[in-house]
């Protein structure tokens, strides 16, 4: 039986179980760097706020910044810090008027390498695929690509969403459901452009 | 809350216990047409492949906890055992009197029991046995001594000398002397 992140909280905390504490990140990574990645849409960028998160994390769990409450869920608290961390990088990127110099499609160089497995065409196409529907969800109004993120990368409730941007529940499905019809909508354009040169071809 | 509210929480599993809403889904043409629409975009976007920091990261991430750990006292801790105290000054003192106290008492003890005194006032009130044990050592200290003495020279010339000494005795008496007394007496 797997130990809940209540369990592995109490054992880093009181035990300094440094692999409690492993196990937590790990748990939820995918979770937290998905949500990272889908707002700022660079991957080193996406690893600096991943660290950052924890180091605030860390600093409040040691008690060193008393946001941590021991009594409520882990995550959506983590996923708070996270956000904050992500809207600090975008104010100071307007701030600043940072442009990417590259674009980034979210791989590190050794995903870009050729891949000799026979899953390899399977996972070229996945990426694909997820390139494609990330420069969809980037075109959401940013309201409602967070919702869309913090549910489809972070698993959080849409009371926890609501909460987390001090919206109401309503605010918080209504911009969800916005999101996925917007997202359909460019799709099904995207379909249509596509059939539409296939048949001039 | 609005049927087309009520689709997202139900699409994610947040309201899949009520009954009503979900007869009304199969019942309403446009709303399940909404509803289909809604699941197929969500399964495009459950499909794609999840995303995880480099490892890199991960391992720093777990070594500053660690380090954090470390550096923050944790109150649920059990308490380690109290460092020994160092002994004071006063009881360092204290002790090495009684050391050299002791030390004195001890070796006067041992020079009363080793010395004559008390040895002959042992012997004295000792038993019988110990008195007939004591006799002989007694005896035997005797002819030590005797021992370390030479014996007698009585040989032919050490006699003659002896007799000529007490020959020499008698021809010299207080009266020969009385006279010289005299005269230095007379003298003014």
């Amino acid at each position: 039986m797997q130990p809940s992140d209540e369990e592995l909280v109490t054992a880093y905390l009181e035990e300094d179980d440094e692999q409690a504490f492993r196990r937590l990140v790990e748990r939820h990574q995918d979770r937290i760097f998905g949500y990272l990645m889908g707002m700022v849409k660079d991957r080193a960028v996406a690893n600096d706020l991943f660290q950052e998160t924890f180091e605030r994390v860390i600093k409040a769990m040691q008690g060193q910044r008393g946001s941590y409450d021991p009594q409520g869920q882990w995550l959506s608290w983590v996923m708070s810090i996270a956000r904050n961390a992500a809207i600090d990088h975008t104010r100071r990127q307007k701030k600043w008027k940072e442009v990417p110099q590259d674009e980034d499609d979210g791989r590190s160089f050794w995903d870009t390498l050729e891949d000799d497995s026979p899953y390899a065409d399977e996972q070229l196409h996945r990426a694909e695929q997820r390139e494609w529907l990330d420069e969809h969800i980037e075109e959401l109004a940013p309201e409602q690509r967070e919702v869309l993120l913090l549910r489809q990368e972070t698993d959080l409730t849409f009371r926890e969403i609501a909460e987390l941007q001090d919206v109401s529940i309503n605010t918080a499905l209504g911009r969800m459901r916005y999101a996925l019809k917007n997202l359909r909508k460019m799709m099904g354009a995207d379909e249509t452009a596509l059939v539409g040169t296939l048949d001039a071809a | 809350m609005d049927d087309p509210l009520r689709i997202i929480r139900y699409l994610y599993g947040e309201d899949v216990d009520d009954p009503t809403f979900r007869r009304r889904l199969t019942e309403d043409g446009s709303l399940y047409r909404e509803y289909e629409q809604l699941r197929q975009t969500k399964e495009d976007l459950d499909r794609r492949p999840s995303r995880r920091p480099d490892p890199a990261v991960v391992d720093d991430v777990v070594e500053t906890a660690r380090a954090a750990a470390q550096e923050s006292p944790a109150p649920s801790h059990p308490t380690e055992d109290r460092p020994a105290r160092a002994p004071s000054r006063t009881w360092n003192r204290r002790l090495q009197m009684t050391g050299a106290a002791l030390a004195l008492v001890l070796m006067v003890g041992l020079g009363w029991w080793q010395g004559p005194g008390v040895s002959e006032n042992a012997t004295a009130v000792s038993s019988p046995e110990t008195a007939q044990r004591a006799a002989p050592s007694a005896a035997q200290s005797r002819n030590l001594e005797a021992a370390a003495v030479p014996d007698w020279d009585d040989s032919d010339e050490l006699v003659r000398i002896h007799s000529r000494i007490e020959r020499l005795q008698a021809h010299s008496g207080p009266d020969s002397w009385g006279t010289l007394q005299t005269v230095s007496q007379s003298r003014p």
